[in-house]
């Protein structure tokens, strides 16, 4: 098909990602995290009333998965 | 003639390369989900004929409540990377194929099979479909340079994830769960120090509210984070702090206090000489986000003079 010229256009409904993040250890309340996030914070803080248990990121603990979410989001920026 | 198919391979080519496109973008899926959720294997693992992938993962700290000696405890949590950054597919909803095609009819190159030498001869004559050749033309209006035109508009949406991979999440979830108790990081030896300031000796008449005055300061001045104070009665059975009746915040490097107690009627002298203990309960948050507590007693002396 040497002599064809597609036209292609691409409409994405919806690129949203799933909601991301873990749960509180304490009272189990969803505590959201976005990938930016996890990358320039250390402290996480469940939003319950009454609960407000705050979870530290262990960055050292942590360094290869870090750095494969700091991938993530360059290719997610690229794209 | 060029640019001069079959038609049905005309026909079915844009849904093939659709098909095609939608197998890249799944395969691309699960690349990023291999890279993202699953450490490498070592090149020892590999060559054992390697075990089970593991999973990336964060390691977070958590207050988690007492041991079984009263004492605070951390807890460490390790949350799994896959179930915390956004991973998700795009599938082709709808795709719409447009275009123009000249359609030729050929006659057929053979003939069909029943009708082949040595396999008898069939009660009807078959009829022999002709061959159809397609070439697709430029739409009306366009610039006749000899290009066809193709036009493909494709509506994609997020796809539904794959139920394994909606397992291996709620499986993660339950590994964050599992938690190991550590001991909290070692606090400051103390937040606070406290003493009494007067009058002396205080009059501990039983029945009577007194007042006296305390002195409270930070021990640790690497961290300024306010303080909160409980100041309660070291003998409740003998004296109840009246005021301050709440926590107060020590966010100077030291503050006086003043202290209003009701002694009990049922109030009776220390035999060890003319003091009653004030218990001081100092918090403070820390750095690493745990909360450090320590404890302080203020030997406040008195006097009854309703004793002989």
């Amino acid at each position: 098909m040497t002599q064809t010229a597609p036209d292609i256009s691409v409409k994405t409904a919806n690129t949203a990602a799933t909601a991301a993040g873990l749960n509180c250890p304490k009272c189990g309340h969803p505590i959201p995290l976005t990938l930016d996030a996890l990358l320039l914070r250390s402290q996480f803080r469940c939003e319950q009333p009454r609960c407000y248990t705050t979870l530290s990121l262990d960055r050292g603990a942590s360094q290869q998965a870090l750095e494969h979410a700091r991938k993530l989001r360059q290719d997610l920026n690229k794209s | 003639m060029a640019g001069e198919f079959e038609l049905h391979e005309l026909l079915a080519g844009p849904i093939l390369a659709a098909n095609a496109a939608q197998a890249d973008v799944a395969l691309g899926f699960v690349d990023q989900l291999q890279q993202v959720a699953f450490a490498p294997r070592s090149a020892k693992d590999i060559a054992a004929g390697a075990g089970p992938q593991t999973l990336r993962a964060l390691s977070f700290a958590a207050p988690g409540g007492l041991d079984a000696d009263g004492r605070a405890v951390q807890q460490e949590i390790s949350v799994p990377l896959l179930q915390l950054v956004p991973l998700s597919s795009l599938q082709i909803d709808t795709a719409t194929i447009e275009f123009n095609c000249d359609v030729a009819a050929a006659k057929p190159a053979g003939r069909p099979a029943a009708l082949q030498p040595g396999r008898g001869k069939p009660a009807q004559p078959m009829a022999v479909p002709p061959r159809l050749l397609g070439r697709i033309t430029p739409t009306s209006g366009a610039d006749s340079t000899g290009a066809g035109n193709l036009r493909v508009q494709m509506h994609l949406k997020r796809t539904d994830l794959p139920a394994g991979y909606l397992d291996m999440i709620a499986a993660t979830h339950s590994t964050a769960r599992q938690m190991a108790a550590q001991p909290e990081p070692e606090t400051p030896a103390g937040l606070l120090s406290a003493r009494y300031t007067g009058p002396a000796p205080v009059d501990f008449r039983p029945g009577r509210e007194v007042r006296f005055e305390i002195l409270i300061a930070r021990v640790n001045h690497a961290n300024d984070a306010p303080i909160e104070i409980a100041i309660e009665s070291g003998v409740p059975a003998g004296f109840a702090v009246i005021e301050p009746a709440a926590p107060v915040q020590l966010t100077a490097p030291e503050m006086k206090i003043q202290v209003v107690a009701y002694v009990r009627k049922e109030f009776a002298m220390p035999r060890d000489g003319a003091a009653v203990p004030i218990l001081l309960t100092g918090e403070q948050r820390q750095p690493n986000a745990s909360t450090a507590t320590s404890q302080t007693i203020v030997k406040v002396p008195i006097s009854n003079r309703s004793k002989p």
